[in-house]
This record gives structure tokens, C-alpha cells and sequence, in this order.
């Protein structure tokens, strides 16, 4: 195939869907005039193109989002028209409207990150008896009942992880701003879990724990971003 | 239906209603068929007009703001179809992957569905997004650039790169 063919069919496709300027379009038309294997390629891309219009242009019923969507929606731009910050993590969960209680929704996270700062303690410096007293054991390094390596939380994705556990443990991953970081926040709870559920320990409920500890407790489990939503259903699976 | 309780202070909450019933239909159109599932597709969506409630565009005119909730659409899609093929392939190792839901109760409609998306495959995320944007949603290789965030050089490259990946596929199928 000659040069300029091969120049000439790179712009084959702007040509054939009227998106070439005057010029260009001028110099395919008349490339095309006298080559007859240009001719018939340009030819074929018209035919993928007309097929592709026709298919991508078919008519079909109207979409749209479903009634919960746009309750939430509303809800949102209600919201906001009141000078809250809305977000998908304050609107998802319900379909219409949300009484103050639901609202109260900022701890749903805590616990699942309560049962994972429970057991990084656990594990590293044995059960904390002194409610007061998490950033001075955090920052004193005991040797009593070291944590088995393989138990350790993963810094990063572990690869020994099994992905499917995270369905296992009712795990429900949102679309959200960072899905990314959201999914290995999830592993890692998930993970921390895992390890929990093989403890013996007693439930999630009474932890002795405030939310300011809870704030403090999320960068050693690399939660620096905003904290994961997890479903009310998935609550209950904690009462271990 | 939306309520059309009247926001208070000063947020148009009816213009914002308005403006999801405008758009709704074209976005999950194209992120329906961009990430080729139609359930997930409606968080892609919900999350784009959220987004669009906590940082609205600067530019007031219509266009200017299709072009936006596209946009954000776009990225929202691409990032998920990346994410998803990441982790899909680990999943795949130990689930079979969840059926696709069915876009419509229409038995042509499903069939039109199945028919592109078996087309649709073959090319790249970038190069099915351009072709939807170019053919399903009518936009130009202008329009195409400031929502992908490509060149125009980039745009028209990249759709003739889909169109010459879909060739043979058709010639086999005897369509072109």
C-alpha cells in the first residue's frame, strides 16, 4: 500500500462521520476518486459506521433512575437547600424520607472500626482495661503477647486475602468518591474480622471506646480518607 | 415521582429535579452500556447528580452543565469498569462472575442489548466510550474531548482505531 494510502485512510473515519475541516475532506474525496482499494475501504467504514448508528440509535424505553434513587435525590437537594452537605453516604440506605434517628447515622461505621481497633489492641498489647488509656498503650510498645505475624493487619492489599470473604461477612462495596480506597478499607476490616471471628472475645457491643477514640484508632488501619459506609444490615453481624 | 416540596433557602431544589428528569434518560443510557450494567449503572448516575449538588459547575448555561454531569459520569464509569476488571480477575478465580441483569423486559430490546454488548467487547474501554459518545449520544468529536478529557486529534484517532477493531467482526458476521 502506498504511503499517502496509508495517510489517507488514517482519516478515513473523520471523512466518513463529517469530521474532517474542507481541506481534508477535499483530499480524501479526491484520493478516493482514483484509488479504487481506498474506494472500498472507505466504503466498508461507512458500512461499520451506518451499522453502529443504527444499533446505538434504537429506540428504547425511557430510562430513568428508579422512585428510590430519586427520593434520595430529593432528599439530598432538600438537603443542601438547607445547607447540609449532602452526600451519597447521608442519603443511601432508605428510599423516602428519613426520620431524625436515621439521621443520627455517623456511628454506623464505629462499630465495624470498633471490632478492628479491638482486635489490633488485642493482638498487640493485650485487653485494654483503663477506658482512657488507648493513645498511651499506642504509644508504649509492650512485649507481652506479641501478635503472630500472619495475624498482623496488612499495610497494604494483602494477597492472601480472599476477596469472596468480603461477601461472606455481608460486606457491601458502594460506588463512591474512591472506590479504590474504600475497597481496601473493606478488605482490611474484613480481614481484621476474619481474625476477630477466630477470637475469643466478647461481643461488639460495650466496647469501651468513645468516638474521639475511634477518630484517633483509624489512621493505624491506614483509614485516613473518609470513613466506609457499611449497610444497617450488616450491624448485626458484629453480635459475634 | 420526585417531591416537589419547594426548597427554602435559596437552593433551587425544583431546578435541580428538573434538571435530573432533563439528563437521567442519556446518562444511564451511556453509563448503562459503558459499563454494560444497567443496575450499577443507576449508582453511577445517583452519584453524578450527587456530586453535582455538592460542587455544581461554574457555568450556568445548559450545555455547559450536560457537559459536566457527563463528564463526571464518564470518569465515574471508566473508574469502575478499571476497578472491576482489577478485582474481577481475582474473583473469577474463586466465583463465577454475577450474571448481567436484564436491561429491559422487552425480549428485542434484551436481544439489541446482547447483540451490541457481543460487539461492544471487542474494543477498549476509551474506544467504547468514544463510539457510544459519538453514536448513541450524538456528540461531537468536540464535545467527545471535553468530556474524556482526550485531544480532538485523540478523539477522531480513537474512533477509528473501534471502527477498524469492528470490521472483521462484522465481515463475520456477514453485516458488512
Amino acid at each position: 500500500m502506498h504511503d499517502h494510502c496509508e495517510s489517507i485512510r488514517e482519516t478515513m473515519t473523520g471523512f466518513v462521520v463529517g469530521e474532517l475541516d474542507t481541506k481534508l475532506h477535499a483530499e480524501v474525496e479526491a484520493h478516493c476518486a482514483t484509488c479504487s482499494a481506498c474506494r472500498s475501504e472507505l466504503e466498508a467504514l461507512r458500512t461499520v459506521s451506518r451499522l453502529l448508528e443504527r444499533e446505538l440509535t434504537a429506540k428504547s424505553m425511557p430510562l430513568e433512575l428508579n422512585a428510590a434513587r430519586r427520593g434520595q435525590l430529593s432528599e439530598a437537594a432538600r438537603a443542601k437547600a438547607v445547607s447540609q452537605r449532602p452526600s451519597l453516604e447521608s442519603v443511601q440506605g432508605t428510599a423516602g424520607p428519613r426520620d431524625a434517628s436515621k439521621r443520627r447515622t455517623g456511628l454506623r461505621w464505629a462499630i465495624p472500626l470498633a471490632a478492628a481497633a479491638m482486635l489490633l489492641l488485642v493482638f498487640s498489647f493485650g485487653l485494654p482495661t483503663d477506658r482512657d488509656s488507648f493513645d498511651q498503650m499506642a504509644s508504649v510498645p509492650k512485649v507481652t503477647s506479641p501478635a503472630p505475624q500472619e495475624q498482623a493487619l496488612p499495610p497494604q492489599d494483602d494477597p492472601a486475602i480472599d476477596p469472596a470473604s468480603l461477601s461472606t461477612y455481608g460486606l457491601i462495596v458502594p460506588v463512591s468518591r474512591d472506590l479504590e480506597a474504600e475497597r481496601r478499607s473493606l478488605i482490611r476490616i474484613a480481614k481484621a474480622r476474619e481474625i476477630f471471628s477466630n477470637y475469643e472475645y466478647p461481643p461488639a457491643y460495650g466496647l469501651p471506646f468513645d468516638q474521639g477514640q475511634f477518630e484517633r484508632a483509624m489512621p493505624y488501619f491506614g483509614l485516613d480518607g473518609p470513613a466506609p459506609y457499611f449497610e444497617p444490615t450488616d450491624m448485626p453481624m458484629l453480635a459475634m | 415521582m420526585m417531591d416537589q416540596t419547594k426548597a427554602g433557602s435559596g437552593f433551587p431544589a425544583d431546578e435541580f429535579e428538573a434538571l435530573v428528569r432533563t439528563h437521567q434518560h442519556a446518562l444511564l443510557q451511556y453509563a448503562g452500556r459503558l459499563i454494560n450494567d444497567p443496575v450499577r449503572a443507576q449508582d453511577v448516575v445517583q452519584e453524578t447528580f450527587i456530586r453535582y449538588l455538592n460542587t455544581p459547575p461554574e457555568a450556568a448555561d445548559a450545555e455547559a452543565k450536560a457537559a459536566w454531569l457527563f463528564r463526571v459520569a464518564h470518569n465515574l464509569s471508566v473508574d469502575l469498569v478499571k476497578t472491576e476488571s482489577r478485582r474481577g480477575e481475582l474473583l473469577k478465580q474463586v466465583v463465577p462472575p454475577d450474571p448481567v441483569p436484564p436491561v429491559s423486559n422487552v425480549l428485542a430490546e434484551r436481544e439489541a442489548w446482547e447483540r451490541l454488548e457481543g460487539l461492544l467487547q471487542h474494543v477498549s474501554v476509551d474506544q467504547r466510550a468514544v463510539i457510544l459518545l459519538f453514536y448513541q449520544q450524538g456528540k461531537s468529536y468536540r464535545e467527545i474531548a471535553e468530556i474524556t478529557g482526550m485531544s480532538m486529534s485523540n478523539v477522531g484517532m480513537t474512533l477509528h482505531r473501534g471502527l477498524k477493531k469492528l470490521r472483521p467482526i462484522l465481515e463475520e458476521d456477514g453485516q458488512v
